[in-house]
């Protein structure tokens, strides 16, 4: 006797590890929903600190959201910043003979790493509503 | 519950900004490849320069190879008719200087080309006899100026001419020379002689910052009479005790 889900009976003894399979099975699913619970719970959260609060809460928000991409945030940040600091320099630099091309190469890369980070945040944010919004459909 | 309006803002916002960077990362971007290649167009343009300029100095030291083995040539040239001419001298110096008189003439250029190399040398220059430029402020000192001239050449001097120069006449006479090395001091001292002998005082006058010139020879020197030349005459000699002749002596007739 052939079952869905892979699961093969031969004779009537195989049932009972059919029912333990289907009981780990079923073990899993519950932990499965209970995990997604917990992040929809965390983004619905996170999305109320972002919108509804102010200062610090919208700062902690803004990193709940951000969680997955975070590594990838902070090398835009830190690239963008460092631009920023390296164009002051070039401009207070007496010494630099091509200023304007400095300046330009350096702002060029700021305002990429500025882009790409809005992109990263931007994504997040849809994740978030995403994840938020299913959970109403599921209520 | 979640404001959805104002995650809506937010992310519009945050849409706008990458928007914006987006833009000027590519005006930015533009701008840098545009400078890019003015630099790479003034890159060539001063290469190109720079080419021109090697090209130049080498085809000026073409044209300074050239010159300096001409220079060497006629050095050469000049050591053997040197030679030549005092072997000849030492013969027979009446027949060499008539000889050289006669190269001369029969080849003016190659003598004045001659002399102009050996006067561009400061050590060749040497060995040229001084000469005696003489300036006068007009024509009424020239009957005089002549006299003197004609006293310098038999001193030894060359003495092309006489040329009037007005009004930048000394207001009293100089003797104007170039250098201070030993055959000028000697010339000068030379020519101050000559003039005294004439009963002209002279004012000797250095003028510096000529003596690797090329303008002016070794042995140049420049005589500017004044306002004060002609000298009044020398009074007459007169007999002791006599102050003044009436009538002339009686002239006794020789038995």
């Amino acid at each position: 006797m052939r079952l869905k889900h892979g699961l093969m009976v031969t004779d009537a003894e195989g049932l009972a590890a059919v029912a333990e399979q289907l009981l780990g099975l079923l073990d899993k699913l519950k932990s499965g929903a209970a995990r997604t619970q917990q992040l929809v719970d965390s983004s619905r959260r996170a999305l109320t600190k972002l919108t509804e609060r102010g200062g610090k809460e919208r700062l902690s928000g803004l990193q709940e959201i951000t969680g997955i991409f975070r590594p990838l945030l902070l090398v835009l940040s830190a690239t963008f910043i460092v631009s920023v600091v390296l164009i002051g320099v070039c401009i207070l630099s007496p010494m630099l003979k091509e200023k304007q091309l400095a300046v330009s190469v350096l702002g060029s890369m700021a305002a990429l790493s500025l882009m790409c980070s809005m992109i990263v945040f931007t994504k997040s944010l849809n994740v978030a509503r995403e994840l938020a919004h299913n959970d109403d459909d599921d209520e | 519950m979640i404001d959805l309006k104002k995650l809506d803002a937010i992310q519009k916002i945050a849409q706008r900004v990458a928007l914006l960077s987006l833009v000027v990362f590519i005006l930015l971007i533009a701008f840098s490849g545009y400078k890019l290649y003015s630099i790479n167009r003034q890159i060539d343009d001063k290469s190109k320069e720079l080419e021109d300029k090697i090209n130049w100095i080498k085809q000026k030291d073409e044209e300074l190879a050239a010159k300096q083995a001409q220079l060497k040539e006629l050095t050469d040239k000049y050591a053997t008719l040197n030679r030549l001419y005092s072997q000849t001298v030492a013969a027979s110096p009446e027949s060499a200087k008539q000889a050289a008189v006669q190269e001369i003439e029969a080849n003016p250029k190659t003598a004045q080309a001659t002399i102009a190399v050996i006067e561009a040398n400061p050590v060749t220059a040497r060995i040229l006899p001084p000469r005696v430029y003489i300036q006068i402020k007009d024509d009424s000192q020239r009957a005089r100026a002549k006299e003197v001239v004609e006293k310098l050449r038999a001193g030894g001097f060359i003495a092309p001419g006489i040329e009037g120069v007005g009004e930048k006449a000394p207001p009293k006479t100089e003797l104007r020379y170039f250098n201070q090395g030993d055959a000028a001091i000697n010339d000068v001292r030379n020519i101050v002689e000559i003039l005294k002998g004439e009963n002209i005082s002279v004012k000797e006058t250095f003028v510096s910052g000529q003596e690797n010139s090329n303008k002016i020879r070794a042995r140049h020197y420049e005589l500017w009479f004044g306002a004060d030349f002609p000298p009044p005459a020398r009074p007459p000699y007169r007999l002791p005790g006599v102050e003044k002749l009436d009538k002339p002596l009686p002239i006794k007739p020789i038995k």
